[in-house]
């Protein structure tokens, strides 16, 4: 096959088993520096050919005596030797795909037919059979070029070469998606990246809560290099909405100013802040029993009560409590810290919109909405409430909906933790899957707060640097073992393990970056296509500071 | 092959040694020296051991004293010396000239005649020969025979012969190496030996 072509074979199959990985020897001439764990390689069977990605590397001596009795390192010309001979490197391979070699596939490369179909490795190749870096073509081969249905989000990890990482996104956002990492990683940078490019394929439509105005404004990067936000990118498409009152700064004006009303808050909403409010098991029965008592807007009108005693004024707590049937000092408490509510000023008892009937005909008209929440920016709490209300209510219309809705969402274990992902609206999307054709994309830096079935149910998991052990447990539960040592070696920033639903097999990416644009210009491309590229690229990541 | 002037002749012949007597007294080939007998097929071979002897074995040399300390002034004096002793040399058989007229790193399948001669291989035959690291498999095989030392010394000579030595004896270690998997020990000192660098005469 034309694909023999560039090749470089760096090691022979020795040994291992399609469950633990199998093991190659490194050809002695193949220096172990210019692998890593992640790597793709191919190997060439007798009758397939497989692909899979360095797991581990171990370092081996064929006689145990070399480690009690090492050569003098200073005797380079015995080091030498012995390194890559008796003394060798052994790559652990998690094999992934398997695909037949046929005699006349360059018959079908020439005549332009897709000869090859890819399918999940089920056997091993026999021994010996020699190994290959994976080049620049087998990537094309395996995840696809860029069309309208595949998106680049970035290059295999260590790759300078001509190499896109593509994304099937029309699989991709049929199923929940997770962005994890530690902070600091990049998780926010990928993100924009996915959602851009669903965006820019119009494949589905977006409602992204942007709790740090990541989304809605430009940002600077670290480097202080100005990054475009996904208004300024597509004016005509996203719609941003403030909510409350709009901040003054920024560059972007919100198209609209969002107000909640009291009676749209149900207890489910004020169950999910518990563990932000410090809520009681008893004040949340007596908040399902106000909610009896005086129906929808229970809230508003228990907010606005005396804290009293005085049991003769009918707008007391103490009247309330005989009213409902529970204890005084467990209504003070829920009072108490419930109180925080009434600081709120996009919360009102009559607004003069129904702003999310406004977000929802946003959405229905396919315009992307992204919620900036303005003055209340990292307030967990209003945060938290939002999300959740608007989300249920997006969610109960957009049954007789045709277009996909992706719902961005961050800090997800607030609203997917064991404890509260079996009554939220967030764990029943979750877990519903595509079947009301509304699926979240959680972005979170502590997977192990997530609940472990939603967890599962996640179709396609970006993972950046974790460091914590049982975030790399729960990430990695039901995938292959071997995939925790390609977790535990990813650089800090801008690089992910892609793994999941809408790509055949685990990449390591290096994500998509301004930096990495001039390596793909194809050589045909005209000057005047480069300079459209990147001013596309710069609107995207933003004009570099040299 | 009979082209070249023999410097010793076979006096015992085996399929995987030759005894060679040298035609002049101490001059023989040195250790680790690629020899080739004149015959067909011609045979190719490694001196790994030189040793000089009284004709007549139950004739034992005598010391001559101390006062003796040039020796070449003896042999001088007395001429019947020389005609007393012959220098031999051991040879290891590291492959012969087929049928092709082409070498093959294999044992003959017949010895050597005896009274055959023997020659040097010339710079070009050496780097021949030893182009591919074939050459290394009956040398290695016959470690036990030749011993470690001689083993290098003869791999440090012919890499005298080839353009880049140093990557020569860098190539061969590598070759060397991958046939010790169980011995490292062995194997790191034989290496170090090799390490020395090439022998260039």
């Amino acid at each position: 096959m034309s694909n023999v072509e560039n090749k470089q074979k760096i090691g022979t199959l020795v040994g291992g088993s399609l469950s633990s990985g199998l093991e190659i020897r490194l050809d002695s001439e193949y220096s172990v520096e210019n692998l890593y764990v992640g790597d793709g390689i191919t190997i060439e069977g007798r009758e397939k050919r497989y692909f899979g990605i360095i797991s581990d590397i171990l370092l081996q001596s064929s006689d145990s005596t070399l480690r009690s009795f090492p050569p003098n390192s200073s005797d380079f010309f015995v080091t030498s030797i012995l390194s890559g001979t008796s003394a060798f490197t052994i790559l652990k391979i998690s094999l992934q795909l398997a695909v037949s070699l046929d005699a006349n596939l360059d018959e079908f490369d020439q005549l332009g037919l897709d000869s090859t179909s890819f399918g999940p490795a089920t056997t091993v190749p026999p021994h010996f059979s020699p190994v290959y870096r994976a080049t620049s073509k087998d990537y094309t081969e395996i995840f696809g070029s860029e069309d309208e249905n595949h998106g680049w989000i970035g290059t295999p990890k260590g790759r300078e070469e001509e190499v896109k990482i593509n994304l099937d996104l029309e699989q991709l956002i049929k199923r929940s998606n997770g962005v994890f990492g530690k902070t600091g990683t990049g998780k926010t940078f990928l993100t924009r990246v996915l959602l851009s490019e669903i965006i820019n394929k119009d494949l589905g439509v977006n409602l992204i809560f942007d709790m740090h105005r990541d989304y809605s404004d430009s940002v600077n990067d670290e480097s202080g290099n100005k990054i475009n936000s996904l208004k300024q990118l597509y004016p005509s498409k996203v719609e941003v909405m403030s909510l409350g009152k709009s901040l003054t700064k920024g560059q972007v004006r919100p198209d609209a100013e969002i107000m909640i009303s009291y009676s749209d808050l149900e207890v489910q909403d004020i169950e999910i802040l518990s563990e932000t409010l410090n809520l009681t098991s008893a004040g949340l029965l007596a908040a399902h029993a106000l909610d009896r008592s005086y129906g929808e807007k229970w809230l508003g009108i228990f907010l606005n009560m005396e804290p009293s005693e005085d049991k003769e004024n009918k707008n007391s707590l103490s009247a309330a409590a005989e009213r409902t049937g529970q204890l005084y000092t467990v209504l003070h408490t829920l009072w108490r810290r419930l109180e925080i509510l009434k600081k709120f000023e996009f919360l009102q008892q009559n607004p003069a919109e129904e702003s999310i009937r406004r977000i929802f005909a946003s959405l229905e008209r396919g315009k992307h909405v992204i919620l900036d929440f303005g003055s209340h920016q990292s307030n967990e709490t209003a945060y938290i409430l939002v999300t959740s209300l608007i989300t249920r209510r997006i969610y109960e219309r957009w049954a007789e909906q045709d277009n996909q809705l992706i719902i961005a969402i961050e800090e997800a274990h607030k609203f997917l933790n064991s404890e509260v992902a079996s009554q939220t609206i967030f764990g029943t999307i979750a877990r519903e899957m595509r079947k009301w054709k509304v699926t979240l994309l959680v972005v979170d830096q502590r997977p192990s707060g997530i609940d472990a079935e939603v967890l599962s149910q996640l179709g396609t998991k970006f993972i950046h640097q974790l460091e914590d052990n049982r975030d790399i447990d729960s990430i990695l539960a039901g995938s292959s073992r071997d995939l925790r040592g390609v977790v535990s070696t990813l650089a800090p920033k801008q690089q992910a393990l892609v793994i999941g639903h809408a790509l055949p097999m685990p990449v390591v990416i290096d994500v998509r970056s301004n930096d990495t644009l001039t390596n793909f210009i194809n050589p045909e491309t005209t000057t005047t296509e480069i300079i459209n590229i990147e001013r596309d690229n710069n609107d995207l990541f933003g004009e570099k500071n040299e | 092959m009979k082209n070249q002037n023999p410097i010793a002749e076979i006096i015992e012949s085996s399929t995987k040694s030759i005894i060679v007597q040298c035609y002049e007294l101490y001059q023989a080939p040195k250790l680790g020296t690629l020899i080739k007998t004149q015959d067909d097929p011609s045979i190719i071979g490694i001196v790994y051991n030189v040793f000089t002897e009284p004709l007549d074995p139950s004739r034992r040399p005598i010391a001559r004293g101390p006062f003796q300390n040039e020796p070449e002034k003896l042999y001088e004096e007395n001429p019947h010396l020389s005609l007393l002793f012959r220098t031999q040399a051991q040879i290891f058989i590291l492959g012969h000239v087929d049928q092709m007229n082409s070498y093959s790193y294999e044992l003959p399948l017949l010895p050597a005649k005896i009274h055959t001669g023997i020659c040097l291989l010339n710079q070009e035959e050496v780097a021949s020969f030893t182009k591919t690291r074939a050459f290394l498999e009956l040398l290695i095989e016959g470690l036990d025979i030749i011993t470690d030392e001689i083993f290098s010394i003869s791999i440090r000579r012919i890499s005298g012969y080839h353009s880049d030595p140093e990557k020569f004896l860098y190539d061969t270690g590598k070759d060397v190496a991958n046939n010790f998997p169980h011995d490292q020990q062995k194997l790191i000192s034989l290496l170090r030996k090799l390490g020395r660098g090439p022998i260039n005469e």
